[in-house]
């Protein structure tokens, strides 16, 4: 068979509110035998692929944020992920986050899969 | 000389009597730990008869005379600092002379002593000495020897602790993925550094841990605290389910700082201790003096400032300032 060339990026932005919809549609077509499970898995392998190279590069806005404490720390993998407490974002949109987790996988040359980030 | 006198009673009823004022110097091991310089100047005048006369000079510090010396009646007493106790040398000048006074001084200074109450009167306390004179034999040979080096008391502060870097042990062989995923406050990233670096908040450490087993810790302000700190490393690990032993800790090197309060002709330290010292002012702005006994290196700065490192122990670093604070005096703008 044809040697696979593509890179897996990380699966993280499949648990977005876009990347949710994406599998419930493809889940549809599934079910109504429209296209082939493998198919389903290449359009989900290319909407990861998309959505991390736009992220990247298309995304500009920052978000800032001040938190009072940084409880825990750990870096494996090539992921960060802080634990934090009463956070405040710049913005200011929510109220002040009693904990906030964060994980954060490397946007440069990925071949992890990795949990997405939760808030706590 | 006696040297075995109770060392809880400090000599310190000198009632200005004259053949006291030829031994004032070794007499009290009062050491003021706020002692101005008026004390001294008191040491160096009423030393005038005084058969070390211009050997005080030099050792002037040694032993801060209680002011009584200098014609107080009640002797001042204040708290001891057991740091600067340890600096003192108060033995030395008086043993050498075969005073036979009755001076109640340390002779062992790893005795705890306590300061005579200045509640008591004055009259009770030369009672005792006088007591102390017809008791107890007089010798010429001291039997205690005080270190040659004379050190000083000094009116200013010993340098402060500011960084210890150990290394211990664990005895295990550690599989250090599991450590980073397990523990709290770790990273891990095998491409740029192949050990585990952990920090604890209390007491404020960094320990890097290696696969073999061995870690070292950096960041305490203490030896006590660079112990406790790798303790508490190694019980973070003993928690992730690894069979660890706490062996081999060792200090491996402490940092001190100190400010002497006064400017440094640095070029004049260097042209007259050639084979100890570096000055480069355009490559590094402080001159590295590298001391032979205690084997430390001193970083001094124009400003006054004397960063001691190499240390194994405080003594080598209290020791080495000392050491390097008269010469310092010698060179003050």
């Amino acid at each position: 068979s044809r040697r696979d060339r593509r890179m897996a990026t990380y699966q993280l932005y499949r648990n977005t509110t876009v990347g949710q919809a994406l599998q419930q549609t493809l889940n549809d077509f599934q079910a109504e035998d429209i296209i082939s499970r493998a198919l389903a898995e290449r359009v989900m392998a290319t909407f990861d692929k998309v959505i991390n190279k736009t992220l990247n590069t298309k995304a500009k806005n920052k978000m800032n944020f001040k938190a009072e404490k940084l409880r825990a720390y750990r870096f494996c993998d090539n992921v960060w992920t802080f634990v934090m407490e009463k956070v405040e974002f710049r913005e200011a949109i929510t109220a002040p986050k009693e904990r906030l987790k964060i994980v954060a996988c490397d946007g440069s040359n990925k071949t992890i899969v990795a949990t997405t980030a939760v808030n706590a | 000389v006696r040297m075995d006198s109770p060392s809880s009673v400090f000599g310190v009823g000198l009632d200005g009597d004259s053949s006291m004022l030829n031994f004032e110097f070794g007499d009290s091991s009062l050491l003021d730990g706020v002692s101005s310089s008026s004390l001294l100047s008191s040491l160096s005048s009423g030393g005038a008869d005084s058969p070390m006369g211009p050997g005080l000079e030099q050792q002037s510090p040694s032993s801060v005379q209680s002011p009584s010396v200098s014609g107080r009646s009640t002797p001042r007493i204040r708290n001891i600092n057991p740091r600067s106790m340890k600096n003192s040398g108060v033995v030395y000048g008086s043993g050498l002379l075969g005073l036979t006074s009755t001076s109640i001084r340390p002779s062992n200074l790893e005795v705890p002593m306590t300061p005579f109450h200045e509640s008591d009167s004055t009259g009770k306390f030369t009672k005792y000495e006088k007591r102390e004179q017809s008791v107890l034999p007089q010798s010429a040979i001291p039997s205690h020897l005080p270190p040659l080096s004379a050190t000083l008391t000094l009116d200013i502060d010993m340098p402060t602790l500011q960084n210890i870097v150990s290394t211990v042990n664990l005895g295990v062989k550690l599989d250090l993925k599991k450590i980073a995923l397990h523990a709290r406050n770790a990273e891990f990233n095998p491409k740029r550094f192949a050990a585990v670096v952990m920090r604890i908040r209390e007491p404020r450490t960094t320990a890097l841990i290696f696969s073999s087993g061995k870690m070292v810790c950096t960041g305490a302000k203490s030896e006590e605290g660079s112990r406790l700190a790798a303790r508490k490393f190694a019980r973070i690990v003993q928690k992730i389910d690894f069979p660890v032993t706490f062996t081999e800790f060792k200090i491996q090197n402490m940092v001190g700082s100190s400010d002497v309060r006064f400017p440094i002709q640095l070029e004049g330290l260097c042209v007259t201790h050639p084979q100890f010292s570096t000055y480069e002012p355009e490559l590094f702005p402080g001159l590295i003096y590298r001391m032979v006994k205690p084997r430390v290196v001193l970083l001094i700065f124009v400003s006054g400032k004397v960063v001691i490192t190499g240390a194994k122990c405080k003594k080598e670093i209290d020791e080495a300032f000392t050491k390097i604070y008269p010469i310092l005096r010698g060179f003050k703008k």
